[in-house]
């Protein structure tokens, strides 16, 4: 293992080239890993002579008038509204349904509660995407094709599986002794829920938040397939429209995706524990 | 505590699960049976439609291409992420900073990233990066047209798939990793192992639940996922045409709603098969660990 090799070297505190090749291996990886967002936040602040001359170089001097083009011509302004309207009644959607079922699965014992849980487990086994027909064919005959509730109701049956789990896992870890105790003092079950088991399963519920709004604020399949009128374009399918045009815009669409891009770096630097958790829940024991 | 209350609880999300996802499957499979253009179901068909599709050339390169990706977008996402993740478990110094920075690709929009890809792999008259390094590395000769040269773009496509989700699996191996007993390291070393010896009889089988789980995430993600990332780089170009890029032009593009199903569904066969084969595979494997 190579952490011999460097913990040797920290003992030391000499540098070895084992160590060396190490970080040199460490650095190159982050790299590339960053090289993107570096790429379109710079690209963004260039004029165009200036890209167009050396896209790779950093900016001269910095200049924002790509966001202005960004907003005007490439209707990133409309596109931000779609997009959070359709995010804000996902998460809605997502929470209400799969809170309820995760409450019930973990503290009531009833018949039909390992069936419930196995039907939700075996859904899981089946992407949304595969589905593509038949939900279009749904959607249409329920007349929520091309309007965002559809798409939000098709996002939210995407997270529901991995959302109840996660949510059942901290509802489980609330003693119900806690709960038992504020029923004797005489709350109620709304009230017990808000004031006894909220709060300790707050986590949880940031998890989902932030995995599944990162998912469907990042989407594009699924909304270019269900919300196919230009009006109504989420960010990433009226970028697509615009990146897949004869001849691109480059800076704009640059200025374009660093909004995109800005606010899930922010969450992500914010909440990295639970991204973390979102992403590894149920494949590590 | 009335028996009612469960099942009051339960009803949003059972409705929101019957909806969008149980009834789609039934509904789905009543499609692949019917003629349907998308509006209007036509007459049944039956299994003639799944005769139909597997006998075209057309959708068996689709498959075929499918097939491909997967193979080197599993094996790439988890060879690279393995490594990713023993870089970052080793006590270098912002190996911990490293970890973030490694999982940031995982976050970034596949706008981004096909802008960022197209540009450093094509875009041959202001940029095309790639190429200009191999120059400069004397590999001239290897220099092309990545993503629209017919023997490159799938390969191409498929090692961005695999440089968008190796901090993901690098994460999976992260917390192996650490779920590891130190003591068995501590043995190890005792008994003389060297740090490669050490990887291969300590870390690897100590790995083998999460590689399992890894694989499958992986296997998953390639055969449904990979629509956005084809679409994206190259528009489902024939070169790159897999599966589900197939399938949506069935749909969309010639109103073959019906077909589409039938597709959708051998796609789910194939995934199911292949899973199943893989699961039974390593069970003894896993028995063992």
């Amino acid at each position: 293992m190579p952490d011999a090799i460097a913990s040797r070297a920290l003992r030391s505190g000499l540098p070895r080239p084992g160590t060396l090749l190490l970080y040199a291996a460490l650095l190159l990886a982050m790299m590339q890993a960053v090289g993107p967002v570096i790429w379109i936040v710079t690209g963004s602040l260039k004029t165009r002579p200036q890209f167009y001359a050396n896209p790779w170089s950093l900016p001269t001097h910095w200049q924002f008038h790509n966001y202005v083009d960004a907003f005007v011509t490439a209707r990133v302004g409309d596109y931000l509204g779609n997009s959070l309207i359709v995010v804000s009644l996902g998460i809605l959607l997502l929470i209400l349904t799969a809170s309820t079922t995760a409450y019930a699965l973990a503290r009531f014992q009833f018949p039909g509660r390992s069936a419930v849980l196995l039907l939700i487990l075996a859904t899981m086994m089946v992407p949304p995407d595969i589905l593509t027909i038949p939900l279009f064919a749904i959607l249409r005959a329920l007349g929520l094709l091309g309007t965002f509730f559809g798409l939000a109701c098709v996002y939210a049956a995407g997270g529901y599986g991995m959302s109840v789990l996660l949510l059942r896992s901290y509802f489980l870890a609330v003693p119900v002794e806690l709960e038992e105790a504020a029923r004797l003092e005489g709350a109620g079950t709304i009230s017990i829920l808000r004031h006894v088991v909220l709060p300790l399963a707050l986590p949880g519920f940031l998890t989902v938040v932030i995995i599944q709004a990162m998912g469907m604020w990042n989407d594009l399949y699924l909304a270019f397939v269900f919300l196919r009128a230009a009006d109504s374009a989420t960010v990433p399918v009226g970028l697509l429209n615009f990146f897949q045009r004869s001849s691109i815009d480059w800076p704009t669409l640059l200025a374009a995706l660093t909004t995109l891009t800005v606010p899930v770096l922010i969450l992500f630097t914010l909440f990295q524990r639970r991204f973390v958790e979102g992403y590894t829940v149920g494949a590590v024991k | 505590m009335t028996p009612a209350k469960p099942w009051l609880l339960l009803t949003p999300g059972l409705v929101l699960l019957v909806v969008f996802l149980i009834a789609p499957i039934g509904d789905g499979l009543w499609l692949s049976l019917h003629e349907f253009d998308g509006l209007v179901v036509g007459r049944w068909l039956g299994l003639a439609q799944y005769r139909a599709v597997l006998i075209d050339p057309d959708f068996q390169q689709a498959l075929w291409h499918s097939i491909e990706f997967a193979v080197v977008v599993v094996v790439g996402k988890n060879v690279v992420g393995l490594t990713l993740a023993v870089l970052v478990s080793t006590p270098l110094r912002g190996a911990r900073f490293a970890r973030s920075i490694l999982f940031l690709p995982v976050t970034m929009n596949i706008i981004v990233i096909g802008a960022f890809w197209t540009f450093f792999l094509e875009a041959e008259r202001f940029g095309g990066l790639f190429n200009h390094i191999l120059r400069v590395m004397g590999l001239g000769f290897l220099a092309q047209s990545w993503l629209t040269s017919a023997r490159t773009a799938l390969f191409s496509v498929a090692l961005v798939e695999i440089w968008r989700w190796a901090g993901l699996h690098m994460l999976l191996f992260l917390a192996g990793i650490q779920s590891i007993d130190p003591q068995l390291y501590d043995a190890a070393r005792i008994d003389g192992a060297g740090a490669w010896q050490r990887f291969w009889a300590v870390t690897l089988p100590g790995l083998r639940p999460v590689i399992f789980v890894s694989v499958l995430v992986a296997l998953m993600g390639a055969f449904v996922r990979s629509f956005d990332v084809v679409w994206v780089l190259t528009r489902g170009g024939f070169d790159t045409d897999v599966v589900i890029t197939h399938l949506y032009n069935e749909a969309f593009k010639f109103s073959e709603f019906g077909r589409a199903a039938a597709m959708g569904y051998i796609l789910f066969a194939v995934i199911a098969l292949i899973s199943f084969a893989y699961v039974w595979a390593s069970k003894g494997v896993r028995a063992g660990a």
